[in-house]
């Protein structure tokens, strides 16, 4: 391919060097996170002492967790034969005499007992299971979601992905003697071995009774291509004498296309044991009764309404005939739209509602409740007053936690929600029920044979027992989880850095055509341009081997270009010009060979640039004096020559870090996150995003404000005004020559801008506090040479006041050279000025001093204050202070 | 000497002697402006000393409408569009046009004809839809341009590509190159101002960027100066508390005779540059406030622009401070307003955005008309692209939303050297192709450009070995639309 004239390489030769890069491991977007990955985290000294004894704490208790343990192993061998035992005997396995698909699927039944859903794969459908049992006194349901090579991806679910929402779970049962004798069995609790927490998809969705086309258990099949199980309780035993006729419906109605279970396996259980220690407690819909006003919070809180009101009966049950209210209007409604988990919202100023579901708990036990309410609560467990909290607040999930002893059988949970005004709401959700669902999950490895474990089976195995079922390992495992916990919590404030780490697997390159993404040509390999030396055949294709060919002692651009960056900064103007190209299109060293020097010394020196720019400061070159005549300035303007020492404005950074420097405010703290000094109001609202959180800016707090200026947070899109006014680059892009204006946007940031302001007054402080060690006598016997009327360099010590004292010393925090007696003698008719000035206005001297985040010095006379401010600030503005010379 | 450049050294020399600067020695003052300065300072004269042929405009007032307006809805009249309400769009239209990933997902693209009605304004016989009513008013003062076009189909590569020629950032806008080339004739004032407003509709509105301004390789000093709506308008313009006026001459003077005596010392005439910086922003410190005290505006003023002129940061406070930038002198005027982005419930959201800028628009061309001003000033509206014909998200006859769309779009423009009272370019039925008299983002440059006097071919910077102009390699005046 041609070499196109600009490119001082070819096409290949770019996307070659490209492809060193192309094998970064992370996602093209960062999602607006700060540590997006790859991260690494930079823990300091004391930060690794704590991370390791947390570490060796949990590693303690974890080897105690696994260590063997008598009394422990003995107890887990017995509980495991007994429930295993349980489990085997206790399911009876339902053998379908019948098995209907309503949308046209075929439903075959297999030789053990599971329903097989070939054919045609509607979009919803339901299934009607029929079989038989003599059982009677059953309590259980059991559902099993199988895999089969039939199914996609083996399934459970016949969805494209193997998921599955199942809606709704119905049953009924007649007595095979009596067919007229029949009735539904209601499941009032679930529990399932593994749910889809992504939305509404626990189990229990399929049993709330609302079929609707967003709700139902899901398992996350397109993850998860596995057996599944779930467990439901009925509210009462069921079962005739004499044998019965069940009809399960398992519903797919969502609106999830093909969502169904691909093959099915049914059973039930009469057994207590296996009851008691799978059954898991359940809750019914919420009922409201309300609303009940008053005329203030207060009475709101208090007034036992309606459901309240009865002194026996208090909300121990949920009556539907009963009615509440002055003209008997309100009663219990049932409202299947309010979901735990969730703000739930209500409304109406000083108003109560009360809300009760009835809790079915298999066996006593605990439960935890996780409340929040807008604004007061008051909660009941059968009648009985467990918590309240008279409160003002916003709602939110989590707000309170309560833990309340269920009685074994039904359990009312009553709330009283009192609003004061505004907003009125609540949120629900419960925890620490979930012994039933930890035995699911873990039933293969409990069933199995104890020699058919391999060493990890055995490990969570032994970890789940001692989790569960012993009480002094229960101890120890919380224990762990505590620990555990400190340790994410303290990583996660660590510090951080990002870096860039490679794919297992390197990303094939491709020549874009005409650079388009989508126009992917031939294949190339990471490989440096020809025009350069050959990188080492023994260094890796990767970043790492293109770092070490950078730094080989004999690479003709690095150490050129970087002492070229450096010299850049020094003299104002780099030997070569264009500092950022180096190529055919930039331009020339204007002293090749010092260049060439340079680098040479620059690698022998072990890349050492503090000893390049000693070299650089110290040379005859570089203090010489900036002084210009015409005739030079026409001979070499920019003084690529280097006739003259260099001049040139200094970059903004340094303009506000010399003021700040010279002020005395400058914390010289080394690290730490962003900061954030002053900045005038709205810059950023104008151009963000309504819901970025760069959109308000908020100035920080105490020392934020005088730290140097590269911490100071850099918005892109909308950079400092102070930075940007000096020609400081947005960073959009990288900048490695910048711009060099004058502008009268910089004066009115040097003389406007409250931080500059502060500056002054601080740097106006200073000189007053120090003015009686400036020296004021001549160090040296003669006058330094003049030329034209140059003033000596020295002011004359005999007419020296205390204020010329103070003025110099500003002059010298400044500028660090004593003025000459012209220059203070402009200071002085300058401060007399103002002095005048401000006499006559004591006001507006106190406003001046008061400008900035610091206080002014009380010791000093607010209006010579103010007037020296004045002066420092004129002196921050000359072009001396702002230019290197 | 150059005769521009002389008679700018005039200006300081005359600000100088002015009782204002009493007290400056004459010998160090023929010191100060007999040194040549050097380029890239305030004292750099305009690329162009003269324009390439006889403008018609002077001076621009960009009315940029971010977020991208749905032409079906405002300018782009499609009847034939309601008998085909919920008809998937036809493959023999849409031929192949990328959709964003926006509705790339959609399983049909029904179309969404607008549910606003269209009239015929003025002699001209203009069509406008009813949501425009004051825009209506001027339709024969207006050149509607339905067949603008763009490659960019997402907001940052669109915005930027129409600003400153490339969809990529690192270019200068629009308003640099004119600046760069023809300079600005008032010295006290930015050459080039932003006036940003934020749009009423209620979802959420595209970001800008402080680029969209910015110079990329020319020299800094024609940046675009953004003038803010709480506080100073322009950025650290007042003196803090307890600095009056006369304080701040003193410390100027006293400032100028320091410099004065480093420039002796030192030779380098870049101390002129800053002398002069400090000496016009202390004049920006009147001329800025003059500009933005309304207090001298008659009330009728407000009659015509609406009461949200008298609040800063509105838009129709910025087409007022736009047409008073514009008597003083400035070159380039940028307005955003922001919010047009109407993806979804148009129905709510267009009417909100609407609101804000239609009577002011239409107030800032009468008024420029009256003061005789409408000739040399053009005035350009429009926004990055279009929307499509079908509908983002649900449609129902009282609710849809549109996409984004690069293909057509309609903007306007009035006065300097535009016709006024035509509708140039068409599109298809749909409302998706050109179909006549296309006009890309680099034509419309190329005629801004050739309003202002500047052959856009004509009118470059070199960088990086190569030519740059701000309609690249492309753009072709629509002499169509000139008068």
């Amino acid at each position: 391919m041609p070499r196109h004239k600009f490119d001082p390489i070819s096409q290949k030769a770019y996307y070659e060097l490209f492809a060193f890069f192309n094998s970064v491991d992370s996602p093209a977007m960062d999602g607006n996170a700060k540590d997006h990955p790859p991260v690494l985290r930079v823990p300091s000294d004391e930060d690794q002492l704590l991370l390791a004894d947390l570490r060796a704490r949990i590693n303690a208790i974890e080897a105690q967790l696994d260590a063997p343990d008598p009394e422990v192993d003995s107890a887990q061998r017995e509980w495991r034969a007994t429930t295993a035992d349980a489990w085997t005997n206790g399911w009876r396995i339902l053998e379908p005499v019948a098995a209907e698909s309503a949308n046209g699927a075929t439903l075959t039944i297999l030789d053990d007992a599971s329903i097989l859903s070939t054919g045609e794969n509607p979009d919803r459908d339901t299934y009607e299971i029929t079989a038989t049992t003599d059982r009677t006194n059953l309590r259980m349901l059991r559902l099993e979601a199988l895999t089969h090579a039939d199914l996609p991806h083996t399934g459970p679910g016949r969805a494209e992905n193997a998921n599955f929402v199942l809606s709704e779970i119905e049953a009924e049962i007649a007595s095979v003697a009596n067919p007229s004798e029949s009735k539904s069995i209601r499941f009032v609790a679930a529990a399932a071995d593994h749910e889809q927490m992504n939305g509404p998809y626990p189990v229990s969705a399929a049993i709330d009774g609302v079929v609707d086309n967003t709700n139902g258990w899901a398992i996350e099949g397109f993850n998860r291509r596995e057996n599944r199980t779930a467990v439901l309780v009925s509210d009462e035993p069921f079962g005739f004498e004499g044998g019965s006729t069940i009809k399960v419906r398992l519903r797919f109605e969502t609106h999830f296309p093909a969502h169904v279970i691909g093959r099915a396996c049914l059973a039930v259980s009469a057994d207590p044991t296996l009851f008691e220690t799978i059954a898991p407690s359940g809750v019914g819909p919420w009922h409201v009764a309300g609303p009940f006003t008053a005329d203030n919070a207060q009475a709101t809180y208090d007034t036992a309404f309606g459901p309240e009101a009865d002194p026996l009966r208090r909300l121990v049950a949920i009556d539907p005939d009963a009615r509440f209210g002055a003209d008997g209007a309100i009663a219990w409604t049932e409202r299947t739209d309010l979901i735990d988990g969730t703000i739930n919202k209500f409304e109406g100023d000083y108003t109560a509602n009360y809300i009760a579901r009835i809790i079915h708990a298999p066996t006593p036990r605990k439960l935890t409740l996780h409340l929040g309410s807008d604004d007061a609560i008051k909660v009941w467990l059968n009648g009985r007053l467990v918590h309240e909290n008279y409160v003002a607040r916003a709602v939110a999930l989590d707000q309170d936690t309560v833990e309340i002893d269920l009685r074994q059988g039904e359990n009312v949970l009553a709330m009283k929600i009192a609003n004061f005004t505004g907003g009125f709401g609540f949120a629900f959700r419960t925890s620490g029920d979930s012994a039933g669902k930890e035995l699911l999950r873990h039933i293969d490895l409990v069933l199995a044979q104890d020699d058919s474990l391999d060493d990890d089976e055995r490990t969570r195995l032994r970890r789940y027992f001692r989790a569960n079922h012993s009480p002094r390992m229960r101890e120890l495992t919380e224990e762990f989880a505590d620990t555990s916990a400190e340790i994410t919590k303290t990583e996660s404030a660590l510090p951080t850095t990002l870096v860039m780490k490679e794919l297992d697997e390197p990303r094939m390159t491709h020549v874009l055509f005409r650079g388009e993404y989508d126009q992917p040509r031939d294949e190339v390999s990471p490989r440096t341009p020809d025009c350069l030396p050959a990188m080492d055949s023994s260094y890796p294709d990767n970043r790492l081997g293109l770092a070490l060919w950078l730094t080989e002692s004999d690479h003709p651009l690095t150490a050129r270009v970087m002492v070229n960056r450096l010299w850049q900064q020094v003299f104002g103007m780099g030997l070569v010009k264009t500092a950022e190209d180096f190529g055919t299109q930039g331009e020339r060293s204007v002293h090749p060979e010092l260049l060439d020097w340079l680098s040479i010394e620059f690698v022998r020196s072990g890349w050492n640039m503090k000893h390049l720019m000693r070299l650089m400061l110290s040379s005859a070159t570089y203090r010489q004096s900036s002084r210009v005549t015409p005739k030079l300035l026409e001979r070499d303007p920019d003084n690529r020559l280097l006739a003259r020492g260099p001049r040139h404005r200094l970059d903004a950074e340094i303009i506000r870090d010399q003021a700040l420097a010279a002020s005395g405010l400058f914390v010289e703290k080394l690290g730490g996150p962003s900061v954030r000094p002053y900045q005038p109001e709205g810059l950023w609202k104008a151009v963000a995003y309504p819901d970025s959180n760069t959109r308000i800016f908020m100035a920080g707090e105490g020392d934020e404000h005088y730290r140097r200026s590269m911490y100071t947070y850099w918005k892109r899109t909308s950079p400092p005004p102070n930075m940007a006014a000096f020609d400081a680059p947005n960073r959009e892009t990288c900048t490695v020559r910048r711009a060099n204006t004058t502008t009268p946007l910089q004066a009115l940031v040097l003389l406007n801008d409250p931080q500059f302001v502060e500056y002054a007054r601080a740097t106006a402080q200073r000189a007053w506090v120090d003015r009686l060690s400036e020296p004021m006598r001549s160090t040296s016997d003669a006058p330094r040479a003049t030329n034209r009327g140059f003033e000596r360099l020295v002011p004359n010590a005999e007419n020296a006041t205390e204020t010329d004292a103070a003025l110099s010393r500003a002059f010298r925090l400044l500028l660090v050279r004593h003025p000459t007696d012209h220059e203070l003698n402009v200071l002085r008719n300058l401060y007399a000025d103002q002095l005048n000035r401000y006499r006559a206005d004591p006001a507006a001297a106190d406003k001046l001093i008061a400008v900035g985040m610091s206080p002014p010095d009380l010791d000093l006379d607010p209006i010579e204050l103010a007037a020296m401010t004045n002066v420092c600030a004129t002196i921050m503005s000359l072009d001396e202070t702002v230019t290197k010379n | 000497m150059d005769p521009l450049w002389e008679s700018r050294l005039n200006q300081t020399r005359r600000q100088f002697f002015s009782k204002a600067a009493a007290g400056i020695g004459v010998a160090a003052l023929s010191n100060l402006l007999t040194q040549p300065a050097r380029a890239g300072g305030l004292n750099t004269p305009p690329r162009l000393l003269k324009p390439h042929f006889a403008p018609k405009a002077k001076r621009v007032i960009y009315l940029f409408q971010s977020g991208a307006p749905a032409q079906h809805d405002l300018f782009d009249h499609k009847p034939l569009m309601r008998e085909r309400f919920d008809e998937d769009l036809p493959e023999s239209i849409r031929m192949g046009q990328r959709l964003t990933t926006m509705t790339s997902g959609q399983a049909r693209f029904p179309v969404a004809p607008t549910r606003y009605k269209f009239n015929r304004h003025g002699d001209s016989g203009q069509e406008i839809s009813e949501l425009l009513p004051n825009i209506a008013n001027i339709a024969d003062d207006i050149c509607i341009v339905r067949s603008m076009h763009t490659e960019a189909i997402n907001h940052d590569p669109g915005i930027t590509f129409i600003q400153t020629g490339h969809q990529q950032p690192g270019r200068p806008s629009m308003g640099s190159w004119i600046t760069y080339g023809l300079g600005s004739e008032n010295r006290d004032l930015p050459g080039f101002v932003v006036l940003i407003s934020q749009g009423s509709a209620q979802r959420p509105s595209q970001a800008l960027f402080s680029r969209l301004w910015g110079t990329g390789f020319l020299p800094s000093e024609h940046q675009g100066v953004a003038f803010r709506d709480v506080g100073d308008p322009v950025l650290y313009l007042s003196n803090p508390d307890g600095v009056d006026r006369a304080s701040r001459r003193k410390m100027l003077d006293a400032l100028a005779r320091l410099n004065i005596s480093q420039l002796e010392r030192t030779g380098d005439p870049e101390v002129n540059a800053r002398i002069a910086a400090a000496e016009l922003a202390y004049r920006m410190q009147m001329s800025v406030p003059d500009l933005t005290d309304l207090q001298n505006e008659p009330e009728e003023t407000f009659h015509l622009y609406g009461q949200d002129a008298k609040k800063p940061g509105t838009f129709a406070a910025n087409c007022l401070l736009a047409r008073r930038l514009a008597e003083r002198g400035t070159r380039f005027i940028q307005l955003y307003h922001r919010g047009w982005d109407q993806h979804g419930d148009l129905p709510r959201d267009l009417p909100l955005q609407c609101q804000d800028v239609d009577r002011a628009s239409a107030a800032l061309v009468t008024d420029l008309k009256r003061r005789g001003m409408l000739d040399d000033t053009l005035v350009v509206w429009g926004g990055e692209f279009g929307r499509t014909i079908y509908c983002q998200g649900a449609l129902s006859m009282e609710n849809y939303g549109r996409d984004h769309h690069p293909r057509c779009f309609s903007i306007w423009m009035a006065g300097g050297g535009i016709k006024g009272g035509i509708t140039h370019g068409s599109t298809d039925d749909y409302g998706y192709n050109v179909t006549m008299n296309p006009v890309h983002v680099h034509d419309l440059n190329a005629t801004i450009l050739h309003c202002l006097g500047v052959d856009h071919e004509r009118l470059t910077y070199r960088h990086q070995g190569r030519d740059f102009r701000l309609t690249d390699v492309h753009g072709r005046v629509v002499r169509d639309i000139l008068a």
